[in-house]
């Protein structure tokens, strides 16, 4: 299964010059995928369908047909994607019989470009926690260390990449979902500007925050997905119409000269994880030795950035939550006294405790008395957060920050302290909070041998300047696969 | 004790465009149970919604027909409930940025003074699907065709003191939305709906009372009734030193009153907070002044049109365009036979009667194609019928909108306009009924008309009454 | 800041869920832990905040058009219960 070690973009290259089959590498994914079936990455399995593509995509190509670098490519999709055919359980119990009628714009593009969906991801369960430990079946388990979280909430999506079970995946990012767990395994995330990439069949967790974007191996091949689920989309208001950019063809210069990089020292100050802190001061030189600037910033609001996202996340959940009522899809209580009753009773017995806490605390602050106090001052505070963060990029082009204050935990460590989880968002959080782009690369690994990753946050639909400088520290300073 | 009523009226109305007003289906619920319906209309998760450019406009259309101000941004919020009509669990509408703000429109009462009412606002939203309880299977059978229908809610002020004044009210209001072509306004069927809050103070009080809500109002009668009997609940309440809670109560039409539609569980906090899904939205001055120059007539340019270029009297005018229904009836019939003022008065007398008959709705609806019944006017008018056939042929095709010209042919029904053969029936009859004659010699006019009815009889009505009364009189003098 | 179990009880009605005794102790500790944190905001000056909220043109809204719908089988093939194509829930009473 060597080829499972490969990056999209190589197995690309072997599709193109037919290397290799799409059946053939398939088949390896499968063979990857059972093979690590311990780590409980994937909820489906989608053998049958994948073969038929793959066989689909390998008679395209022998008629010399012109192909997207995704065709006949293993991807795998987080199970809070809709997709026809396979069940979007978002990894709750209420959904586990849901089977979506319809695609997702992002699986739409995903099937045109010929890519194969080879499974979808356990996650924590509607995207709410930073260690898949909330998934309704069962913890994930990170692929680097059985013992430890994969973090959350794609940690599904991004162990899978991790676990080489696949050669990228789809993930989403509300405050940090797609970026910490890329962290904590290893590999990179990047969650695109608010409205880049389509939500239409997403299921919302924070309709205003939430993001889908790529996992992957490689900074290049990371290019290569947003390339493809990158777009407007007429189904979503909130998509925006931005011209289309080839991320694969004009990001990558090779070069950080002149580049202007952001140290805001609010992302520090609390900051006591030692092996954090060095791989970023190591960064910094690595950036300043190859001819980047660092320019001091400041972004006084960001601390309350969190406190601003479990305000307006969980507002948003309460209400897009509302739906699952066991009348049209999901959990329908059996015994009940009247229709009030059989709501209680479908949604108490559907819903895990994490995602009933933050229903609770939606409608809270959404509760009359209490709504200016709580939501239109969180709104008001996110405008704040807005404009610092661009007052800071007239003065710098990326803003440097650590992904997570930690590296993995162990599985268990902080299921019992909510409010210790969420401070593991703080640095990813502004980023959803200012509708930005960010990245997360690896950029070292912890004392406990778990690796760290490193955030560059860009202004927003800057993901090209982002891509360059990742690949460029992926390349010449540190890259977790040893590829140099 | 004397009080004062004060009643505002919340009007929903549906508007009539081709598609939903947050997806693409199609606006249309009647037919198989949920076949006009997509992810987004029944609230399947990751489903989205694009607001609908014509449901906007109609709004803006309704605004500027009441004299509301549009605003330039509008926003759509989130009104949060738990219903099983409700397939998303809250209501896409609009609280503190609705498209219309303020406006007013003026009602005259029966003794014609007149009095303004006051808008407060009118908002665009979804309607809900449709609940159908089924004993048989011990359920209730949701149907979501009608859920994302677009839906205008017009609020007024509590300018109203009377349930005259509030049909009135509505009376005007469905009037200025038909005209305008946004909503068909049937309220039998539900596209125009009412709710009425009512309270009662002490007469001269500056403080308003405790107000109740009543629903399921389906008809101007219902509206009338309902809020007759609220004020009789509600006097007798406070006559009797008790409180009003402030509730809703479901009217009931059969039993001719009101039900508490309170129950424990409901906290009646709808949570509204602004649609995340739906940025808010700009509306150009441009939009407005293009959606301005669409406007069609309205009711008084077209009172005036009658009178001034069809003729008819300016009461029969206001009867006639009180519905627009009538108007395009009656705009269509004279298209195809030009007698106006001949055709308003049998509208007027013989059509209106039946409609009155026919339904209990207020809802207009005149089954017989304008074609049809501009022929029939033409065969009237111009004398090949009589009036006594011309009104059985009205009262059949009215059930069965056959073809009037046919069967006057088939069944032989010109009118008999031959004053010989009409002189020599008369003849016949006169020679049966001496004692007629004799009580018409001794003064008793009422013999007259008693040998039309002869002759009428024996010519199934055939016989022209003009002619023959004008040759009897003659043959008896 | 402290929240009363009667308002938990009343949120906990807002959301449609249940909650035993011993849930709802645990929860209020929870939840006052996590209001604690939220309330920080209160603290910040806001009174000179610029509004950021993007708004949309009207262009950007659709046109009225029909589009196909789903099959019924579709619509309704989810439901827990369903009944001639439509879908059932308990008895709803007026």
């Amino acid at each position: 299964m060597e080829i499972m070690n490969e990056s999209l973009e190589n197995v690309s290259k072997m599709l193109a010059d037919k290397s290799i089959s799409s059946v053939e590498l398939v088949k390896a994914s499968l063979d990857a995928i059972s093979s690590t079936q311990k780590y409980n990455i994937l909820h489906e399995v989608c053998s049958e369908s994948a073969l038929k593509s793959a066989t689909e995509v390998d008679d395209k190509r022998a008629r010399g047909e012109k192909l997207s670098p995704l065709a006949g490519v293993p991807i795998v999709i987080k199970d809070n994607i809709s997709m026809k055919g396979t069940y979007t359980t978002c990894s709750s119990k209420f959904l586990e019989n849901y089977k979506s009628p319809y695609n997702a714009t992002v699986v739409d593009k995903l099937l045109q470009a010929g890519a194969i969906v080879i499974g979808k991801a356990n996650m924590d369960e509607f995207a709410m926690g930073s260690s898949s430990e909330t998934c309704a079946f069962g913890v994930v388990h990170n692929p680097r260390n059985f013992d430890y979280v994969p973090g959350g909430s794609s940690g599904g999506s991004a162990s899978a990449v991790a676990a080489d079970q696949c050669f990228g995946a789809l993930g989403t990012d509300t405050g940090g979902s797609i970026r910490q767990p890329s962290s904590f395994c290893g590999v990179v995330g990047l969650k695109p500007t608010y409205g880049l990439v389509s939500r239409y069949g997403v299921v919302a967790f924070a309709s205003s925050l939430d993001q889908v974007g790529p996992i992957t191996k490689t900074v290049r091949d990371n290019a290569l997905i947003l390339d493809c689920i990158a777009g407007y989309d007429s189904n979503e208001f909130t998509s925006a119409k931005h011209q289309k950019e080839s991320y694969y063809q004009t990001s990558f210069k090779n070069s950080i000269k002149g580049l202007k990089i952001g140290y805001a020292k609010e992302f520090f100050e609390s900051l006591q994880n030692q092996d954090v802190v060095k791989s970023i001061e190591n960064a910094i030189e690595f950036f300043k030795a190859n001819g980047a600037e660092i320019v001091d910033i400041t972004l006084p609001h960001i601390k309350d950035a969190l406190a601003v996202y479990y305000v307006l996340s969980s507002a948003e959940a309460a209400s897009n939550l509302a739906r699952f009522d066991g009348i049209k899809y999901g959990v329908a209580t059996k015994e009940y006294n009247d229709v009030i009753d059989f709501y209680f009773k479908s949604r108490t017995q559907g819903f895990g405790n994490e995602v009933k806490r933050r229903i609770m605390l939606g409608n809270f602050v959404l509760s009359s008395g209490y709504f200016d106090a709580y939501y239109n001052k969180a709104k008001a505070v996110q405008n704040l957060i807005i404009s610092e963060f661009a007052d800071a990029f007239n003065l710098c082009d990326v803003i440097l920050s650590p992904t997570a204050p930690t590296s993995a935990f162990k599985i268990g460590e902080k299921v019992n302290n909510p409010l210790e989880m969420y401070l593991n968002d703080i640095f990813t959080v502004p980023v959803n909070i200012a509708t930005l782009p960010a990245i997360s690369v690896p950029c070292g690994v912890a004392q406990n041998g778990m690796p760290l990753g490193m955030q560059l946050i860009g202004n927003r639909f800057s993901e090209s300047i982002l891509y360059n400088v990742a690949d460029y520290f992926e390349k010449n300073c540190y890259s977790i696969r040893g590829v140099k | 004790m004397e009080y004062d009523v004060v009643i505002g009226l919340e009007v929903h109305s549906e508007l009539k465009t081709k598609s939903k007003v947050f997806c693409s289906c199609k606006n249309e619920f009647k037919g198989e149970p949920n076949t006009h319906c997509c992810p987004v209309c029944i609230g399947l998760p990751g489903a989205l919604p694009i607001p609908n450019k014509e449901a906007v406009k109609m709004t803006i259309k309704a605004g500027l027909a009441v004299g509301s101000k549009i605003n330039d941004i509008a926003i759509f919020e989130r009104k949060n409930y738990f219903y099983p009509d409700l397939a998303k669990a809250y209501q896409i509408s609009q609280a503190v940025r609705p498209i219309c703000i303020g406006g007013g429109v003026e009602i005259e009462n029966a003794q014609g003074q007149k009095k303004f009412i006051r808008l407060n606002r009118i908002h665009l939203e979804e309607d809900a699907g449709k609940l159908i309880h089924n004993s048989k299977i011990g359920g209730t059978m949701i149907d979501y065709n009608r859920g994302g229908v677009p839906l205008i809610e017009i609020v007024s002020e509590p300018d109203m003191s009377s349930a005259e004044e509030a049909v009135a009210y509505l009376s005007k209001l469905r009037n200025i939305l038909q005209y305008i072509e946004v909503s068909d306004c049937k309220m039998e069927q539900g596209s125009l709906r009412c709710d009425v809050n009512i309270s009662l103070k002490p007469k001269g009080s500056n403080e308003l009372g405790v107000r109740a809500e009543m629903k399921n109002l389906n008809s101007f009668r219902s509206v009338a009734r309902a809020i007759e009997y609220e004020i009789k609940r509600q006097s007798r309440l406070l006559d009797e030193g008790e409180q009003v809670v402030q509730e809703t109560r479901r009217w009931d039409d059969a039993r001719n009153r009101s039900f508490s539609m309170r129950r424990k569980e409901d906290a009646q906090d709808y949570r509204y907070f602004p649609d995340p899904d739906l940025l808010p939205f700009r509306i150009e001055r441009s939009l407005v002044d293009e959606v301005k120059s669409t406007m069609p007539k309205l009711r008084d340019e077209k009172i005036e049109y009658y009178v001034n270029e069809l003729g008819l009297s300016e009461y029969d005018a206001k009867v006639l365009t009180n519905d627009l229904n009538l108007v395009k009836y009656f705009d269509k019939v004279v298209s195809y036979f030009n007698k106006p003022k001949f055709i308003c008065n049998f509208i007027l007398t013989t059509v209106l009667k039946k409609v009155k008959e026919n339904e209990e709705s207020d809802d207009l609806d005149i089954p017989i194609d304008p074609q049809n019944f501009a022929n029939l006017m033409q065969m009237y008018e111009s004398g090949k019928i009589s009036q006594a056939i011309c009104r059985d042929l009205f009262d059949e095709i009215w059930l069965n909108n056959a073809d009037c010209q046919k069967l006057v042919e088939e069944r032989g029904l010109a009118q008999n306009n031959n004053e010989d053969e009409i002189k020599s029936m008369l003849q016949e009859l006169i020679n049966e009924f001496p004692q007629s004659v004799q009580d018409y010699k001794s003064g008793n006019a009422k013999a007259l008309s008693f040998f039309i009815g002869q002759l009428m009889k024996r010519t199934q009505g055939k016989a022209n009454a003009q002619i023959a009364s004008k040759l009897i009189k003659e043959m008896l003098d | 800041m402290e929240i009363t179990e009667n308002e938990i009880k009343h949120l906990a009605t807002l959301s449609r869920l249940n909650f035993s005794e011993e849930e709802l102790g645990k929860f209020s500790a929870d939840f006052t832990a996590i209001l604690n944190y939220v309330n920080e905001l209160q603290k910040v000056d806001t009174s000179q905040v610029k509004d950021n909220t993007i708004i949309r043109e009207f262009d950007e809204l659709r046109e009225d058009e029909v589009k196909p719908s789903l099959s019924n089988d579709d619509v309704i093939g989810n439901a827990p219960k369903n009944y001639n194509g439509y879908f059932v829930a308990p008895t709803v009473v007026e």
